[in-house]
């Protein structure tokens, strides 16, 4: 104890004593570590960009083929990496309605409510609802809440408005089954269109949806890291379109994207090299600072100071002087932004305990080093 | 009487083809004051070191008051029963006149309080008042500097002193005043006093005079 007493006493006088090498030394170790940890913290920070990017993937010419399997597709996605998924088509149709044929636009989509661009909640037009535009609503004698029967065969432009309860009526085409809507809304800049949702649109046909194409079909990637899984599904769904049309593609905006890849490759390149540097400059100081009291680490053994006792006199006052620039260079970071610290903590952590191993080594190696040396050579005057 | 003792010591550096130091005998005994002259490469540096406990001699003995040094700790030896001074005065150059002479005390114990007592009463006795005990090193004279030195290497209650060339960075006047001090150490206190020097006229002052050449003792002057 009394021998720690005086290690401890012996490294904190030399440390007052020495106030401008120390608060270099500090300095030194705060800035190397700081450096250290800002490299790691804004990779950490780009990587969040990255993720935080959306990347969507919009389709052309996609084939409303895929449209039933969709739903599916976003339970039983392989590649488990998609979300957002947004489509739209439009058909022709032409109801008849007291003896009148009118001309008017079904809109077949998955939401409504981004369908006609409405700040109106989707579950308003959920289920079993649909929405009229002005001219629709005028053309059929429909208002808001009327409930409307929908049959026919939209592939050809049939389309039967129903009147509720109303007995089918077979066209040229038999048509086995109907869907009822209530008139979630009327549209004032809905124009002709009828907006439903599709997935009791598949009731009133027979078979699937083909042989047409959507106006719009997209979905945004979950994961960035996982771009290749949204690629392939992608890819996917572009070859079951292109069973119906060949010209079917998708287009992957990943601009944004490529520009914080590239600064994530440069600072993966550059961070090892800084910390070795860092780690390196850290290492030499201290040990340059050893080196240099080989004489009064000399005078200590003189005296009747063990070895172990000169070195632990050097490796605590260093070692003080590494943890203070190490908490120094801490609360900076914390100052300049506490919420990436908490992301990035793991790298910070390991730029610390690289810098504290690369200092505890050299001054372990420092310190044997000059109570090694003959006592005498270094206290007497050379001839 | 006590004292230090050599014992057909010799010593040979590592990778040395031959040795430093060859088959010494010799004694220094306290209450009187050695010189041990050599030219360059005599081995009074090497002869030192063994004294001190700093190096273990090849061949032979050292005895302190008829202990083996071979069978002590050599650092509790340094601290308790031998003290140097140098050429250069090898003051802490961080720490203050009366904190130099505190250290050896507080190595082998001493509180804090009873250390200074004892330090200003050895620094008063070599010409260091009161007015410089707060003073650093680097702000005293050569001979201060040297006082100051001798003063610590008596606070840890060493009986011998092994000086290395104390005389080196002094002028003539201060160079007299220490080997005056060294000397009533010697005479009137009872202490053992070994002197390493190129100056033959400092040996001549001295009670006995070794003279080194080529690892032995040539020759043994009693004054």
């Amino acid at each position: 104890m009394r021998v720690l007493r005086h290690v401890f006493r012996s490294a904190v006088r030399h440390i007052l004593r020495t106030r401008v090498r120390s608060g270099i030394c500090v300095l030194l170790a705060s800035l190397l570590s700081g450096v250290m940890g800002a490299l790691a913290m804004t990779r950490a920070a780009y990587q969040e960009m990255y993720d935080n990017v959306e990347v969507k993937v919009y389709f052309i010419g996609a084939a409303s083929d895929v449209i039933p399997g969709v739903p599916q597709a976003l339970i039983e996605d392989p590649y488990n990496n998609v979300k957002d998924l947004y489509y739209k088509t439009n058909f022709r149709v032409y109801p008849q309605v007291n003896g009148t044929v009118h001309d008017l636009n079904l809109v077949v989509t998955n939401d409504i409510s981004r369908a006609i661009e409405s700040s109106m909640l989707a579950s308003d037009f959920g289920s079993g609802k649909c929405v009229l535009g002005q001219e629709a609503a005028e053309a059929l004698g429909l208002k808001a809440g009327d409930k409307i029967t929908l049959g026919g065969a939209i592939q050809v432009g049939v389309l039967e408005i129903l009147g509720e309860g109303a007995p089918r009526n077979e066209g040229e085409f038999y048509v086995p089954r109907t869907i009822k809507y209530t008139v979630g809304g009327i549209l004032p800049e809905g124009g002709r269109n009828i907006f439903i949702t599709a997935e009791k649109v598949q009731r009133i046909y027979n078979r699937y949806l083909e042989s047409h194409i959507m106006n719009e079909f997209e979905f945004t990637v979950i994961d960035n890291s996982r771009l290749d899984a949204a690629v392939e599904y992608a890819e996917l769904l572009v070859s079951r379109s292109q069973r119906t049309n060949k010209g079917a593609d998708y287009v992957m905006d990943t601009a944004e994207l490529e520009n914080i890849t590239r600064m994530i490759d440069l600072l993966n390149a550059l961070y090892p090299i800084a910390v070795a540097a860092a780690v390196l400059v850290g290492l030499l100081a201290p040990a340059l600072a050893i080196l240099q009291a080989a004489k009064e680490s000399a005078i200590h053994r003189m005296l009747g100071v063990t070895k172990l006792c000169v070195r632990c006199m050097l490796a605590a006052e260093h070692m003080i002087l590494c943890v203070a620039g190490l908490l120094i260079a801490a609360a900076g970071l914390a100052l300049y932004d506490a919420a990436l610290i908490g992301r990035s903590i793991d790298a910070l952590l390991l730029c610390g305990e690289l810098y504290l191993a690369g200092y505890i080594l050299a001054v372990i190696v420092a310190s044997i080093i000059i109570t090694r040396r003959k006592v005498l050579e270094l206290l007497q005057v050379k001839e | 009487m006590s004292g230090l003792k050599l014992e057909n010591v010799s010593y040979r550096y590592a990778k040395a083809d031959r040795n430093a130091l060859r088959n010494l005998n010799c004694s220094f005994d306290e209450g009187r004051l050695y010189a041990v002259v050599g030219p360059s490469g005599s081995g009074k540096s090497t002869l030192l070191s063994i004294m001190a406990g700093l190096d273990a001699p090849t061949e032979g003995a050292v005895l302190i008051d008829g202990e083996n040094l071979g069978g002590l700790d050599l650092d509790r030896y340094r601290r308790e029963r031998v003290s140097m001074i140098f050429q250069a005065f090898n003051l802490f150059p961080l720490l203050t006149v009366l904190e130099n002479v505190c250290y050896p005390m507080e190595l082998n114990g001493a509180s804090k309080a009873d250390a200074e007592i004892r330090a200003k009463a050895i620094l008063e006795s070599v010409g260091i008042d009161a007015g410089k005990h707060k003073r650093f090193p680097s702000n005293l004279s050569g001979g201060e500097q040297q006082r100051v030195a001798i003063a610590r290497a008596l606070s840890s209650g060493a009986r011998v002193l092994l000086a290395d060339e104390p005389t080196g960075n002094l002028d003539v006047e201060n160079g007299e005043v220490v080997m005056d001090i060294l000397r009533r150490l010697a005479h009137d206190e009872g202490y053992c006093i070994v002197v390493v020097t190129h100056d033959h006229d400092i040996a001549e002052t001295c009670d006995v005079v070794y003279r080194m050449s080529d690892g032995v003792i040539k020759a043994n002057e009693v004054a």
